[in-house]
């Protein structure tokens, strides 16, 4: 049994405004990480390296967006000493923007290492690997979209789908990721350009889990189970 | 009026049953005290209903509760200090290491002996600080001096307060800061050797370093004594107790420990009133 309020209806109306505003910041920091996945994809899809540079330059303003979000979090603490649901909504969220900034990290790492090194990757069972980068790209657009909707919404059963490790949206996206993984190593490709498929594909795995986190982060914001490493 | 009044009285109107974690009805303790369907009346105005509890020993248990809502009537039925007025009566059952305090033929004097009482506003006797200790002292024991001054010097060093005072023990206990009357009137309730220590908002008159001076001596004496706080400050209560309570409108809503209910209230009422979200 559990309770769950949003941010509204406070006495002290200025605690709604200061964790709506809160949760803004954070979407807005999300929707900068949506973008540079986005921007990633295109540059696959043009092949075109000025595209990836910008995805490169472009998660410095995420990492000042989570300082800045940080900065309000302690804040937040400091002044308002939140309780209930309102601390799981405040601790969920700092957890989250931490994830914001590790997906965008990745990010640019992907786009480094697939345009900075100027690697060219075999791919393998004779697709290129630009475009199985690419359509695994898509697809964690539309699971971190979703993750960002569960937190927006405090969505719990989009959340718990999410963080579902053997079904679930992610479930298609793991069994692909395992099995480009095995065609690598079983593949006669150099060592240089496989390394790079690799480092890419544990980028994108390491995204997957993030997006999970966000969405465990959602779980016990809504319902105060803390369901990690279970 | 708040604006959830009307809910929270539809709310109320379903049958209030408390809830708890059963891996406490159990009990990792035993319960010093034990609430069994109390009522309580203010003439013809009740303010507590059916109240069933349980205050495990040697621990600290907070009762938190918008104003009105009964939690200082309960603290108050536990030494029967409301006997002083009349028209106040309680029924059902208190039982304190199973004897039910509100039969008739327990002795009061005893009973306020064994549970000590501390309250918001500090209020020492009219006389000197040794005094203020040895007078309660005098009422239940009859000791030597050497005796009573060493009981005095016990009850004063538990208090944390014996080597502010010791070497102006016949000065007036007025004469002290707030905060050290505070700690006097606990060394009061101490020297008489209680079980338990009842304490009515005791430092909502203080400043925050003897607010936490007084919730420093709360977690040493709760290692002795089995202690019941009333406090308005919730952050107080998520600091000192490892059990709350939360009353509502003469109603016990929730019971757990302190972790839980501040992070994780079960009902509804408690998780709108520690949020801020009802008046």
């Amino acid at each position: 049994m559990t309770t769950f309020s949003k941010p509204e209806n406070h006495i002290f109306r200025r605690m709604d405004k200061d964790m709506r505003k809160l949760q803004k910041r954070v979407l807005k920091m999300g929707a900068m990480v949506l973008e540079q996945m986005d921007r990633l994809q295109n540059a696959l899809a043009a092949e075109d390296p000025d595209k990836a540079r910008q995805v490169i330059e472009g998660d410095r303003p995420i990492d000042l967006q989570e300082v800045k979000v940080d900065k309000f979090v302690i804040q937040f603490l400091a002044r308002r000493a939140p309780m209930g649901s309102d601390l799981r909504f405040v601790v969920a969220t700092s957890r989250i923007v931490t994830e914001l900034e590790r997906i965008g990290d990745e990010t640019a790492q992907v786009a480094k290492a697939l345009f900075h090194e100027q690697q060219q990757l075999a791919g393998c069972d004779g697709r290129p690997a630009d475009e199985e980068v690419r359509e695994l790209v898509g697809q964690l657009i539309v699971l971190f979209d979703s993750a960002l909707d569960a937190y927006q919404h405090y969505d719990y059963q989009e959340a718990l789908a999410l963080a579902r490790e053997e079904s679930g949206p992610g479930y298609k996206l793991r069994e692909q990721l395992k099995e480009l993984m095995e065609c690598i190593f079983h593949s006669q490709q150099p060592v240089a350009e496989a390394a790079t498929f690799v480092l890419v594909l544990r980028a994108l795995e390491r995204i997957m889990r993030h997006v999970q986190n966000i969405a465990e982060h959602v779980i016990y914001l809504v319902s105060g189970e803390d369901i990690r490493h279970q | 009026m708040s604006k959830t009044s009307g809910k929270t009285e539809e709310k109320l109107s379903e049958p209030a049953r408390a809830v708890e974690e059963p891996s406490l009805k159990a009990g990792d303790r035993r319960a010093k005290i034990e609430v069994r369907h109390l009522d309580f009346f203010y003439g013809n105005f009740q303010a507590l209903h059916d109240i069933n509890l349980r205050i495990p020993e040697g621990r600290v248990t907070a009762f938190i509760g918008p104003s009105g809502c009964g939690k200082s009537t309960l603290l108050r039925t536990f030494n029967r200090i409301y006997n002083l007025y009349p028209g106040h009566r309680a029924t059902g059952e208190v039982l304190l290491d199973g004897e039910d305090i509100l039969d008739r033929k327990v002795d009061l004097n005893r009973l306020r002996a064994r549970v000590g009482m501390v309250f918001q506003k500090p209020t020492p006797f009219p006389m000197s600080i040794y005094d203020n200790i040895a007078y309660g002292v005098r009422l239940y024991e009859k000791l030597s001096r050497s005796e009573m001054d060493d009981r005095v010097e016990d009850a004063l060093r538990k208090a944390a307060l014996w080597d502010e005072v010791k070497d102006i023990l016949k000065r007036s206990g007025k004469a002290l800061s707030g905060g050290q009357q505070q700690r006097l009137c606990i060394a009061r309730a101490i020297a008489v050797n209680p079980e338990v220590i009842l304490m009515d908002e005791p430092a909502s008159a203080l400043d925050p370093i003897a607010t936490a001076k007084i919730e420093e001596l709360i977690d040493e004496l709760r290692k002795r004594y089995t202690i019941v706080i009333v406090t308005h400050s919730m952050q107080q209560a998520a600091r000192v107790s490892q059990r709350t309570a939360y009353f509502h409108m003469g109603r016990l809503i929730e019971i757990g420990k302190t972790d839980r209910i501040f992070t994780n209230p079960s009902h509804e009422l408690t998780e709108a009133y520690i949020t801020g979200r009802i008046g």
